[in-house]
């Protein structure tokens, strides 16, 4: 088990690697710099900012020194943001965005796996058909406009939570709720689908037979199967969940990591768009490694070697 | 006035309603199963032997539903029963084998949970009471070192091993009747040899009665008190084993027995039977069987013959006597 861990990660050393690469020569390739504006700045100041970054150097050279700042784990000065590192606004930024990614997570499971569920053994009954419906709706929906119908409602209308703003547990329900719908839709689909095939299993006949409940049934020898590839869907959701949404940061006026993703890509901002797709590569990586060895404990079948 | 059947099925109808029509998979079957007895039921695939057992635990999955009939065990109509009550009946009343041990078993719960959930379900009993349990059944039924396997998973077991844990799990709440559906075609023939042994061994050791569903006939001939013959989901035949052998008095009967390689004649002349089963959806008025039978009578195309009694204890549905002219 270490060692497959082990393996796993000396694997992804590589790949982050061909991640950096690829990432630093394509914004390069794009058309622009991060001092470029429409606001003409003198020739010297321009080339002073050039110089003081090292943009004036070979394009190979600047490729080298960002490869050796990598290895002592530096991802260099934000160019937009003189002040700061592109280190601190990950470290400012993710806890945010990871608090807000977990609650949503945590509201995308409990709505979604019990929504499935229902809709799997109440198969083609009203409760389905329902479920399917919220769920269509759900998907079509896009975050940019639930946000506001929920600040509509839940804030400007009934007063129940905050419309906005970040530091309380209130200011975190409707973020979260927004945030998490189109991933309970997804997984309430997904885990009806998959319950579906496992009812039809002979093993849940099997259970039936030895006089099982249709609770425990459902309980102890259907959910397993049928949530596994809801895990696996979980891997590369959470990274996707905590690494911040800029619409859901907009709307409600989070100071996340998801805008640093945007706005770093629009200004050029060299170091902070690489900054922030590697950090995204490794959380991508971590959640898959976690989901693999997740996978161990739910199926007994696998072994890792 | 024999002793009454612990198990009988009462004109039972088992109905598919699929989107091509009414498959009658199970069409008005009467049976009687007598307290310690094997019986086995014989026919090929589609003839309604595994819906008919099925049926008597209401297993049935949709779109099939049973449309009539009556299943009475110990004189109760289990058709009648609530859910509640139907599950009291499953494994503690009625064990069930199942065709495929490998996908008969759970993968994601160790076998020692499995075999034990039938205690837990039906008895007051905490978990390591069941286990202990179990292990010992699983000991009987010829797994060996079983308390220390107990933990293991499904995946670790043979083919035959876990026919064993099937057999296990249906005999630990003691049931009364053991219903084994082809308990052995998805096994090697030597495992199959093993498990056949087994149910002798349990039929002794618990007195069960057992219904064993096949279609190969040199198992019931070594296993089965009595045979039922099945064909187009209706019995055409019922009889005590060596009459169904020594005297069948359907030709569906007699044609299956000339499927059989015997003794001293070689395999060269075993007659296949010609054609093939009918439609379930689009049953003939007459006898389901006329098309491939070569003994057919204008009469038999238009009225199906009833389950007549032709002999002690000795049941055939067929409007003509074969063996008349003999």
């Amino acid at each position: 088990m270490i060692k497959f861990i082990l393996r796993r990660i000396a694997l992804s050393l590589p790949v982050i690697f061909l991640i950096a690469t690829t990432t630093f020569f394509i914004l390069r390739l794009a058309p622009g710099g991060p001092f470029l504006s429409e606001r003409a700045i003198p020739p010297e100041i321009q080339a002073n900012l050039q110089a003081k970054y090292g943009l004036d150097q070979p394009l190979w050279i600047q490729y080298g020194r960002y490869l050796r700042s990598l290895l002592r784990l530096d991802l260099g000065p934000s160019y937009r943001y003189p002040e700061r590192t592109v280190n601190e606004i990950i470290v400012e930024g993710f806890p945010v965005s990871f608090e807000l990614g977990l609650a949503a997570l945590l509201v995308a499971l409990l709505i979604g796996v019990p929504a499935g569920v229902v809709a799997a053994v109440k198969h083609r009954g009203f409760l389905d058909r329902l479920t399917m419906s919220v769920v269509l709706a759900g998907i079509s929906v896009p975050t940019f406009v639930l946000g506001p119908l929920f600040i509509f409602f839940f804030s400007l209308t009934l007063y129940w939570f905050p419309p906005a703003l970040w530091g309380s547990p209130e200011q975190l329900v409707l973020p979260a709720i927004t945030l998490g719908t189109p991933y309970s839709v997804y997984i309430a689909r997904l885990t009806r689908t998959e319950m579906l095939e496992v009812l039809q299993q002979d093993y849940i006949r099997t259970a039936r037979a030895k006089g099982v409940g249709e609770f425990r049934l459902l309980w102890r020898h259907a959910l397993n199967g049928a949530l596994l590839p809801v895990v696996s869907f979980l891997g590369p959701a959470v990274a996707d969940l905590v690494t911040g949404s800029i619409v859901i940061e907009k709307i409600f006026a989070i100071p996340g990591l998801g805008r640093y993703f945007v706005e770093s890509a629009f200004s050029r901002d060299y170091t902070t768009v690489m900054g922030t797709v590697l950090f995204y590569a490794v959380l991508l990586i971590a959640a898959n490694l976690v989901v693999d060895v997740l996978y161990k404990f739910l199926d007994p079948r696998i072994e890792y070697r | 006035m024999p002793e009454s059947p612990v198990l009988s099925l009462e004109n039972l109808k088992t109905y598919f309603f699929t989107r091509s029509g009414t498959a009658k998979a199970v069409d008005g079957v009467c049976l009687d199963l007598r307290k310690g007895e094997t019986l086995g039921i014989v026919g090929e695939s589609g003839s309604g032997k595994s819906v008919t057992c099925l049926s008597i635990l209401r297993l049935v999955p949709p779109p099939g539903r049973i449309v009539d009939g009556k299943i009475l065990l110990e004189g109760r109509n289990l058709l009648e029963l609530s859910k509640r009550e139907l599950r009291q009946v499953r494994g503690k009343q009625i064990g069930m084998v199942f065709q495929d041990p490998m996908t008969s078993l759970n993968p994601f719960l160790s076998i020692g949970d499995q075999v034990a959930e039938t205690l837990l379900v039906h008895e007051q009993l905490s978990r390591r009471q069941a286990l202990r349990r179990a292990a010992e059944v699983l000991e009987k039924v010829g797994i060996s070192d079983a308390a220390n396997r107990l933990a293991d998973y499904p995946h670790r077991f043979s083919g035959g091993m876990r026919q064993r844990v099937m057999i296990a799990m249906a005999l630990i709440g003691n049931p009364k009747i053991l219903i084994a559906d082809e308990p052995t075609t998805a096994l090697d023939v030597t495992i199959q040899a093993q498990v056949l042994e087994l149910f002798r061994q349990i039929k002794a050791d618990f007195g069960a009665s057992i219904i064993l569903i096949t279609h190969n006939l040199g198992i019931v001939a070594g296993m089965a008190d009595h045979v039922a013959v099945m064909y187009a989901g209706r019995v055409v035949e019922y009889a005590p084993t060596e009459e169904m052998f020594s005297r069948p008095r359907h030709p569906y009967t007699l044609a299956l027995l000339a499927t059989l390689p015997r003794p001293g004649e070689g395999g060269n002349d075993l007659q296949p039977i010609p054609g093939t089963p009918p439609d379930l959806t689009r049953l003939p008025p007459g006898c389901a069987f006329y098309d491939r039978c070569p003994f057919h009578e204008q009469h038999c195309l238009e009225e199906a013959p009833p389950l007549l009694p032709v002999g002690k204890d000795h049941w055939a549905s067929c409007w003509v006597d074969f063996t008349a002219g003999r």
